[in-house]
């Protein structure tokens, strides 16, 4: 009944799929380590990316990759507007009133941005054509050409991101304040400033996987729902604020997902995926690369 | 008028007050030490200086200009560098960039291979550890990273909070050398320490604080005679 090819395929996808939860734990465990806080709205940024590639394809006509760059870049902005109104104001706050504070406002802000979207969007889903027609064979799999270059994006930005957190001079700020915020701002770094970026790139990272996912997923205003739940579960199984761990764990999860479709139902993939996932936990409690218990 | 002024300032956490009226100068070219015990608001004094902590009345000013409640990264990029307790240094990056995480602000960095030859060859041990985990270096080598990272912004006043920290007696002797010698290519150093005797050997001018308040301040000589300050911090 499963054939080699059949495996292989939804293999495939579950990278595909795997790719973009990359995108969106990564930006979660970033903020988690850069900014100290639990994003709730994490997942309205996706869906906020989700919408904005639909208004652009429906009445620009872009290609996917100048839909990703302007979406990215959109709602960059908007997860720096609402670092600078909502979160930087909590901060001369005591560290548990800070947590407690940042945390209860981004469930706020998740509550808006999902209500906002409602009115002004309404409430239909609504979905988009393939990026790209037709299939490949590459060896033994057939491909469409949209799950490929879908993948291929989100592999580009993976690159982009460790590339910009490893080797480059934000980088450096990011990781300096999200391992010692008094000696980053010692050492001359600009925290508010780093604090904004690291939302902002956050946010436009899961916009990303809002613009590459809405060709097979549809976007209405509570998507952000089972994104986040899902970003949840990522990150604290690959260990809270290391990028790396997202990466691994996004993979994983993303291929587990769809080898649970195809072995048993598409019904129980949530369940596969959370039971690996507790698991994991119990016998590891830091996650795969975290260096704290979570 | 000093290099560094520091007026009668009072600071808080929360609602107790930690710091009163407390006031300090410290001239181009000196070494000057803060001496206390435990909980007499030392570091607090010193992240005040550096922009860590809100200063509540009084006033502190740098080359005549007043730098009071002046974010961190301004109060480096005006030349003051500090080294906090600890050293500062970030463990789970490599000991290159931690020294480039020293010369973050933008003036810095474009000078950043420069300085980093003048840490090298200060600390030649770093050059070897350069591709290394800072957490994996030992307490001397953490101490000599701090002390890079804060030469990495070329300051003209360098503050050390507590370097001899956790150092054995040997490395404790390697430090007081290094910091003269940082002094004598023209960097001005306010430290504060635990240990007086190291304290006042190393200093041209003391200040006694205890309890939030400045009880003595003179030459380091001088002090070293006092009755109170022997009785107190020399167990005479």
């Amino acid at each position: 009944m499963y054939n080699l090819e059949i495996i292989l395929r939804q293999a495939f996808y579950g990278l595909v799929l795997g790719s973009n939860y990359v995108l969106i734990a990564a930006g979660f465990s970033l903020v988690w380590g850069v900014v100290g806080v639990m994003n709730i709205a994490h997942g309205e940024f996706f869906m906020l990316g989700a919408y904005a590639a639909y208004f652009i394809l429906t009445f620009l006509g872009w290609n996917l990759f100048l839909t990703t760059i302007a979406a990215m870049a959109l709602i960059f902005l908007i997860g720096v507007f609402f670092e600078k109104m909502t979160i930087d104001p909590l901060r001369p706050r005591k560290k548990l009133d800070y947590d407690m504070g940042t945390l209860i406002m981004t469930i706020g802000i998740s509550i808006f941005l999902q209500n906002l979207a409602l009115i002004v969007f309404g409430p239909k889903y609504k979905g988009v054509p393939a990026y790209f027609d037709g299939m490949v064979r590459l060896g033994p799999i057939i491909m469409s050409y949209d799950r490929i270059a879908i993948f291929l994006v989100a592999l580009l930005l993976i690159g982009i991101l460790l590339f910009l957190i490893k080797h480059t001079r934000i980088g450096l700020a990011l990781r300096a304040v999200s391992e010692n915020p008094d000696g980053a701002a010692l050492a001359g770094i600009p925290i508010g400033r780093v604090l904004y970026f690291a939302f902002g790139l956050s946010a436009s990272f899961a916009g990303a996987a809002g613009v590459l996912l809405i060709p097979i997923y549809n976007v209405y205003p509570t998507v952000g729902g089972n994104v986040i739940l899902l970003a949840f579960s990522i990150v604290i199984f690959g260990g809270l604020g290391s990028v790396k761990g997202a990466i691994y764990a996004g993979f994983l999860i993303g291929i587990l997902e769809s080898l649970a479709v195809l072995f048993i139902s598409s019904a129980w993939k949530d369940v596969i995926v959370f039971a690996i996932v507790i698991l994991v936990l119990t016998f590891r409690p830091r996650g795969l690369m975290g260096t704290k218990e979570a | 008028m000093g290099l560094l002024e520091i007026q009668r300032i009072n600071c808080f956490y929360g609602n107790s007050q930690v710091l009163w009226d407390v006031s300090l100068a410290v001239n181009a070219n000196e070494i000057v030490a803060v001496v206390g015990s435990n909980g007499a608001g030392k570091t607090t004094l010193l992240r005040a200086i550096s922009g860590l902590h809100k200063i509540s009345g009084g006033s502190i000013s740098w080359k005549g200009r007043d730098i009071g409640n002046t974010p961190p990264h301004q109060i480096l990029e005006s030349g003051i560098s500090q080294i906090p307790e600890g050293a500062g240094i970030f463990p789970y990056m490599t000991v290159l960039e931690n020294l480039k995480i020293g010369a973050y602000s933008r003036k810095n960095w474009k000078n950043r291979f420069k300085n980093l030859e003048k840490v090298f060859s200060l600390f030649p041990e770093l050059r070897e550890r350069r591709n290394q985990l800072a957490g994996t270096l030992s307490g001397g080598e953490r101490q000599m990273l701090g002390i890079g990272k804060g030469l990495m912004s070329s300051p003209e006043f360098l503050i050390f909070d507590e370097p001899s920290f956790g150092l054995s007696p040997k490395l404790v002797l390697k430090l007081l050398d290094t910091i003269s010698e940082i002094s004598k290519q023209g960097v001005t150093i306010l430290l504060v320490e635990q240990n007086v005797h190291h304290a006042m050997s190393l200093s041209h001018r003391v200040y006694v604080l205890e309890n939030g308040r400045m009880v003595k301040g003179g030459d380091s000589r001088t002090l070293l005679e006092d009755d109170y300050v022997r009785r107190a911090y020399l167990g005479a």
